[in-house]
């Protein structure tokens, strides 16, 4: 396997494999030495402007060739990447630079205008955008004209890789640390399991702030195969997407059930010819059996596999789908400990759970991360100490997952133990899109809830109380949030309530609105 | 259907957000007006309006991309 640092695999390929296409978008593509070249005059641009070992550097772009030459020559220079997500608004954007302390940034055009309403003391040295007015920016032309060998930089495996942004539950994201080492472990477990090779063309259908995206473009530098980047909008339309796997060849895909589903519903696959497909991934969610099921009838020549892991963990578990017999909806398990992690099934009073019986699955692995970035408190609560033989304990992270173990030893997933929820793939904490509702001026209180979307995945509603005197609408507020939060997580549907309901407790009863509205009633 | 209804359709009945600038080329995807629940409801929508049948390989990015190509797309399949 190629070196010991995530970005080796790019100046291995470009010795042995030139001229082999190392990233395809649109007709146009980067070989491996074009791609070795452009990372390291990259790694010399973010280093004559003063990136020092373990700086964070963002990557604010939509997809492109050049969002891959960012990955790299931020590693090349010793950086860690920080992926953004190219829709966040301005003000979530800054939350985050000001948090991880990010002074460089990779952007592409199409976020100038977000970078241009950020207050000038909250914007870093931007890269890869035409001089303008009020951005202090180095153009990939100006990129260009830095030298093609690698930075000469003593780097190791334990430096962090990357930091990757997910909802927190205090309504501040929050970060997960990684090193090159979990990142390549968990790199060469997919490109071990699905057997890449250099003739694979992988899909990049994740956005690269989605921990998939680690698997689509580094498991498959591994192998020398050629990630696929597929626009944003593609994503967006089930029947393109299917039509640039055509064209362009696809292999292996990763992606989130309801992704899938969509594909299935509305993907035109009886027009398509999708013989080059041979494996799919999913994750993120459980994938409902009847949907699954169809999908493989559809694609009969594919593989399947379930790939479990929070993005602090990634890829912990894994279980390739055997055929599904009609008629047998049992939930698909999320399998067995993939190598180089070990899980641990807990009471609530950290007490082992006989099989069978669910419990929190607590994890440890090489591809666990370092711990979120500047959260001490967080971190304390997280992570569990176990005696070990050595002279330090032995690190465990609580998923918050209840898991059990079946007499077969296969794994089960049965929800979360918090308050956190799935949307489409993303990880959305209830507490967040409620503390951003509170910061409207108009609203009192705000509980936020998640009911099936009939897509195999979850919708979220939020339900608010206003301050005496005011008077906004649903609209209203959700044109506000929409300034606080990323698109994924704002609820479908605001609804003003005169009250909330309330346990007898006196807490807002989250479970009786939801009940509320499944029954086609409004508080 | 004129590219005035599809707007207001865009506002306000999918994004409930009334005042929002839509200008008829701009990039419905790339500004994240639409994502692809919303894709689904504007389908519906017009199918409905338009008393057509859209049938999902006419679904695309080519087809959805801004106000003027829905419209133009509609057109034909009007015509």
């Amino acid at each position: 396997m190629p070196g010991y640092l995530i970005h080796h695999a790019v100046s291995h390929w470009a010795e042995r494999a030139p001229d082999a296409p190392a990233l395809i978008m649109e007709g146009r593509s980067l070989s491996w030495s074009e791609l070795e070249e452009a990372g390291n005059r990259l790694a010399h641009a973010l280093l004559a402007r003063g990136l020092a070992p373990g700086d964070r550097v963002g990557i604010f772009m939509h997809k492109s060739l050049h969002l891959g030459v960012a990955l790299y020559g931020i590693l090349k220079a010793g950086g860690a990447f920080v992926p953004l997500d190219p829709f966040l608004p301005p003000a979530r954007l800054e939350v985050v630079l000001e948090d991880c302390g990010i002074r460089h940034l990779v952007a592409s055009d199409t976020v100038a205008r977000t970078l241009e309403s950020l207050p000038p003391a909250a914007r870093p040295s931007i890269y890869g955008l035409d001089p303008r007015d009020g951005l202090d920016g180095v153009s990939w032309a100006e990129v260009d004209t830095h030298p093609a060998h690698p930075p000469d930089l003593r780097l190791i495996d334990l430096d962090l890789g990357y930091i990757m942004y997910t909802s927190g539950s205090t309504g501040r994201p929050k970060g997960m640390m990684h090193t090159h080492r979990g990142s390549l472990t968990y790199a060469r477990w997919g490109a071990d399991h699905v057997g890449l090779g250099p003739g694979d063309r992988v899909a990049s259908h994740a956005p690269l702030h989605f921990d998939l995206s680690i698997f689509d473009f580094f498991s498959t530098a591994q192998a020398g195969a050629a990630v696929v980047l597929v626009p944003e909008g593609v994503t967006k339309f089930p029947a393109s997407f299917t039509r640039t796997i055509e064209s362009e060849g696809i292999s292996v895909v990763f992606t989130v059930p309801f992704t899938l589903i969509e594909m299935l519903e509305r993907g035109a696959l009886d027009q398509r010819d999708l013989s080059s497909l041979r494996w799919i991934l999913f994750g993120g969610e459980p994938f409902p059996p009847k949907h699954l099921r169809a999908l493989m009838a559809r694609l009969p020549g594919v593989r399947f596999t379930n790939v479990y892991g929070p993005a602090e963990a990634p890829s912990c578990t894994c279980y390739d789908v055997p055929p599904l017999a009609e008629g047998d909806d049992a939930p698909i398990p999320i399998g067995t400990m993939s190598r180089n992690s070990r899980g641990l099934i807990i009471d609530a009073d950290d007490q082992e759970c006989p099989v069978g019986v669910p419990g929190e699955l607590c994890v440890r692995s090489s591809t666990l991360t370092l711990g979120y970035w500047n959260r001490p408190e967080l971190n304390a609560r997280v992570f569990l100490e176990r005696p070990s033989h050595g002279p330090r304990p032995e690190v465990w992270y609580r998923t918050g997952d209840m898991v059990s173990r079946g007499e077969d030893g296969l794994l089960h997933f049965h929800g979360r133990r918090d308050r956190m929820v799935k949307t489409r793939g993303h990880r959305v904490e209830l507490d967040e899109v409620e503390a951003a509702l509170c910061t409207h001026p108009a609203v009192s209180e705000a509980a936020a809830f998640a009911v099936p979307d009939g897509q195999g995945s979850s919708a979220i509603l939020a339900t608010v109380t206003l301050r005496e005197g005011d008077d906004p609408d649903g609209g209203e507020i959700m044109r506000h949030i929409r300034g606080h939060l990323p698109v994924y997580a704002l609820p479908r549907e605001v609804t003003v309530a005169s009250d909330l309901p309330r346990t007898t407790s006196g807490k807002v009863d989250r479970g009786r609105l939801r009940d509320l509205y499944l029954d086609g009633r409004r508080p | 259907m004129s590219i005035d209804d599809i707007r207001t359709y865009i506002r306000d009945g999918i994004l409930m957000d009334p005042a929002l600038s839509i200008e008829p080329d701009d990039d419905l995807l790339l500004s994240n007006v639409l994502d692809s629940l919303r894709v689904m409801l504007l389908v519906t929508h017009l199918e409905e309006r338009a008393g057509i049948d859209i049938p999902p390989e006419d679904v695309t990015l080519e087809n959805f991309q801004s106000l003027r190509r829905i419209h133009d797309y509609l057109g034909r399949r009007s015509a």
